[in-house]
């Protein structure tokens, strides 16, 4: 069973925690990627005790699940041979340095086509436009894919859409 | 005398912050030059140990096919040569199992490990509110000068994964150690 393990880490970048990194081990990593910050440390005594909250987050297993997670968005359609489609769910953030999980990633420069579908909690299917706008409005920030053309171009690199 | 006893208590606990006791003496004899009393000083130490570089944990998990293991390493801070006993509770009460909760109501069971020595391997499963084994102490510097000396284990078993909704569960863990 690959087990988790968290290694000391100081880094100023990693403001307002402490120890703040996990590594996973080469097995875990891809089951499930952990990270630590100041818990409730014990005080000194004949007893002493010490409190951590933990959370566990569950992934949608596929945008099917996703959609009844809690995302009104997917990616329908993404045609293009250099693109990959790593993430086709909206995953609403809990925090506002989270990454939202529409994410696409391609090899080299291309045009690529999309179509994107947004359901609502009653189960209409909203229009392209409709649905870039729900979205923006789901989850904050996102980068300007223009529905209204189904089409974009990219330079070299990952495009990750995420809130701001 | 009675002043100088209490002076005498007074200083000595702001000194070493304890309660002392202090009882009657042998108390010195009128002399031409010198007189002698005897008193007897005992200072108990009490059990001293404390729990620290404990930090909260947040899992992703993407695949539910295999358990997911995360440990802990903390240290475990006392007098050397003594032992101690580690409790852990979730936060439903010293009895209840290990879970984790969503808003919505869900909720996923874990298992709790510790491991006393970090250079074994073995590691004793804890139960929620039940005494652990014995363990030595391994460091008595503050913090334990920054080197872990054990470690708790969480478990989530995948057949407790695989049928769980997708969602943020959360709990607290409390793990309590105790000198022997």
């Amino acid at each position: 069973m690959p087990t988790i393990q968290r290694k000391p880490f100081n880094s100023a970048r990693h403001l307002g925690t402490y120890k703040s990194l996990l590594v996973c081990s080469v097995l875990a990593c891809g089951l499930a990627v952990g990270s630590t910050t100041a818990a409730t440390q014990g005080k000194a005594g004949r007893t002493s005790t010490a409190t951590a909250k933990i959370t566990l987050r569950i992934h949608p297993r596929n945008a099917d699940e996703a959609l009844a997670y809690n995302s009104d968005v997917r990616l329908l359609e993404l045609q293009t041979s250099g693109y990959k489609a790593v993430n086709s769910y909206c995953q609403m953030p809990s925090a506002s340095n989270e990454k939202a999980a529409l994410r696409l990633s391609h090899s080299s420069d291309q045009v690529f086509q999309y179509r994107i579908e947004a359901n609502t909690e009653s189960g209409t299917t909203l229009s392209p436009t409709a649905a870039q706008a729900a979205l923006d409005a789901r989850c904050r920030g996102f980068l300007p894919l223009d529905a209204s053309t189904n089409t974009d171009s990219l330079s070299n690199k990952t495009l990750i859409v995420a809130p701001i | 005398m009675r002043v100088r006893e209490i002076i005498r208590a007074a200083v000595c606990t702001a000194i070493v912050g304890a309660t002392p006791i202090v009882w009657a003496a042998i108390q010195g004899q009128p002399g031409e030059t010198e007189s002698t009393a005897v008193t007897t000083i005992t200072l108990a130490i009490e059990p001293n140990i404390r729990i620290s570089n404990v930090g909260d944990i947040t899992l992703d998990v993407t695949d539910r096919s295999q358990d997911v293991i995360f440990e802990e390493p903390i240290c475990v801070r006392g007098n050397l040569g003594s032992r101690y006993s580690v409790i852990a509770a979730s936060q439903d009460g010293s009895q209840n199992p290990f879970v984790l909760d969503t808003e919505a109501g869900d909720r996923i069971e874990y298992e709790v490990y510790f491991r006393g020595d970090l250079a074994n391997a073995n590691s004793d499963q804890l139960f929620p509110g039940q005494h652990s084994p014995f363990y030595p102490m391994m460091n008595n510097h503050q913090d334990c000068d920054g080197n872990d000396t054990a470690a708790f284990q969480i478990i989530f078993r995948s057949e407790q994964l695989l049928p769980a909704a997708p969602g943020i569960y959360s709990g607290f863990l409390t793990v309590t150690v105790s000198a022997e």
